[in-house]
């Protein structure tokens, strides 16, 4: 090849730009991306190289456990391209397994939604819980590795922080003391600059995937557009059929199919109210005559009120 | 149908509780997994409401409930609430332990507890307070957000929602200043008087 013919990329062993930024009707909005697929029995993906995709090994997996990666967050026809990319792999590596210690991981990203918008997807993923878990595979509900918030109720004072933050800090705090394992995880905005989805279970159906990741992306929009987490919560008032609609638009029947969403909406909304809430602590009368305490945490909490 | 290893199972299950349903679906009971034995196989205790039980059991049984139970308050000892969430962490074993478990109240992690997890039961807002102002009862759940309970440390009983104190029954009323959730309160005490 001639040197002039060469392009920069080569001549710097850099990696060149996959993207295009183009819009595609197949995605809901043209937000980016990342995707991760675990899945087990993969060894004859380590042997070749993709386009959009890395091979990374993962130990926590049995036989050969790998993750598949988008290589950068992709959008639109770049998405379509990657997804299509991915049908291959998993047509021409039939062996490769999803079992039920697989998942999937999509991260949306966030860097450009201020602390408002934020607040209003955490709070749109609560009111809508049950019905993504219900998506995301009925594995992932009763799963140990990401509870949902339903169900890890202690999550809810560092989630307030971001819904109610008094400062920058208690946004700042709030991400670092996220725990990553449950179905929304906030932590990774720190890492990647991301909101990551983990409420999806392991699958080889790319069908599925685009599915979750278009619902994600439509709530998203709501989020990016409703006014405050406040509005979220008087839209989940409305009931399970009129938010699915709001939120999720032409997307609601998935999100409503089977009526799972409809049996837990109303759970749903009393988190929604408890993550809005101020949560002040009230105080009881005290028992001046009960026996002095050796509770460690009564005593701690006794010479907070001191300070 | 679930083909497990022994390695599997144990990595799993081992030293976890699972429940065991009942022949007529009524109930289910407490089932600690001692070990697998083979491939697709494990010892366990089976809690029964008066007695114990060590047997041998395949995973596929149609009466071994996987599931985890859903959260929140339930009714335990008959006289009795606690509060019990999951912590969010990863967890490689399967089935429920005290180590995956925030439970607030006065109450250890024992069968006891996982029969309650398994089977919620509430108890009606009248029974509950003449039973608290009785002295029959120490508390109980009213549904799976509210619980109200005698506490050492307070004059009255106190209303809890979820983990947090939010009011007290005081002067034959209950008092709750937050005003949304005084609203969920009365709610809860609509569907279960």
């Amino acid at each position: 090849m001639l040197t002039r013919d060469r392009r920069m990329h080569e001549i710097f062993e850099q990696q060149p730009e996959i993207r295009s930024f183009l819009p595609d009707v197949t995605i809901s909005s043209n937000r980016c991306i990342g995707i991760e697929v675990e899945l087990e029995n993969a060894h004859s993906l380590f042997d070749e190289a993709y386009k959009y995709w890395r091979v990374i090994p993962d130990d926590s997996l049995r036989n050969s456990g790998a993750e598949l990666v988008l290589r950068q967050p992709l959008a639109g026809t770049d998405l379509k391209k990657a997804l299509h990319e991915l049908s291959g792999v998993f047509y021409n590596n039939p062996e490769v397994n999803a079992s039920e210690r697989t998942s999937v991981h999509v991260h949306v990203d966030a860097r450009d939604l201020t602390v408002n918008q934020v607040g209003n997807v955490l709070t749109t993923y609560i009111a809508a819980e049950s019905a993504l878990y219900k998506l995301g595979g009925k594995n992932r509900y009763d799963n140990i590795y990401c509870p949902g918030v339903s169900a890890a109720t202690e999550q809810m004072p560092v989630m307030r922080q971001i819904v109610r933050p008094r400062n920058t800090t208690d946004v700042i705090r709030a991400c670092n003391e996220w725990c990553k394992y449950t179905g929304i995880n906030l932590r990774s905005i720190i890492e990647r600059g991301s909101i990551e989805f983990r409420a999806h279970e392991g699958t080889t159906s790319v069908t599925r995937i685009r599915e979750w990741v278009n619902v994600l992306l439509t709530m998203f929009r709501y989020a990016e557009n409703v006014e405050n987490p406040k509005q979220v919560g008087t839209h989940a008032s409305l009931g399970a059929s009129a938010f699915a609609e709001r939120v999720f638009r032409q997307k609601a029947n998935v999100v409503l199919e089977d009526g799972v969403y409809e049996r837990y909406s109303h759970n749903n909304y009393i988190n929604v109210i408890d993550l809005l809430r101020e949560a002040k602590e009230y105080k009881p009368e005290p028992n001046k005559e009960a026996a002095p305490t050796t509770d460690i945490e009564s005593i701690l909490a006794e010479l907070d009120n001191f300070i | 149908m679930i083909d497990m290893t022994s390695e599997d199972i144990n990595r799993t299950y081992a030293e976890t509780y699972l429940g065991f349903m009942d022949e007529d679906a009524n109930k289910v009971h407490p089932l600690f997994v001692l070990g697998a034995t083979e491939r697709n196989n494990f010892n366990a205790i089976i809690y029964f409401d008066d007695e114990r039980e060590e047997r041998s059991f395949s995973i596929n049984d149609p009466q071994i409930v996987l599931t985890y139970p859903d959260s929140g308050a339930v009714t335990v000892s008959d006289n009795d609430a606690v509060f019990v969430s999951r912590q969010a962490q990863r967890q490689w074993r399967r089935g429920i332990t005290s180590r995956h478990l925030v439970i607030t109240g006065d109450k250890k992690f024992d069968p006891a507890l996982v029969r309650a997890m398994y089977n919620p039961t509430y108890i009606g807002y009248a029974a509950l307070i003449a039973g608290i102002e009785s002295g029959s009862i120490n508390g109980g759940a009213l549904d799976r957000n509210f619980w109200i309970r005698k506490n050492v440390k307070y004059v009255n009983p106190v209303v809890m929602f979820r983990t947090q104190v939010i009011g007290e029954y005081k002067d034959g009323g209950i008092l709750i200043k937050d005003k949304e959730i005084g609203a969920l309160f009365e709610e809860a005490v609509n569907v279960n008087p």
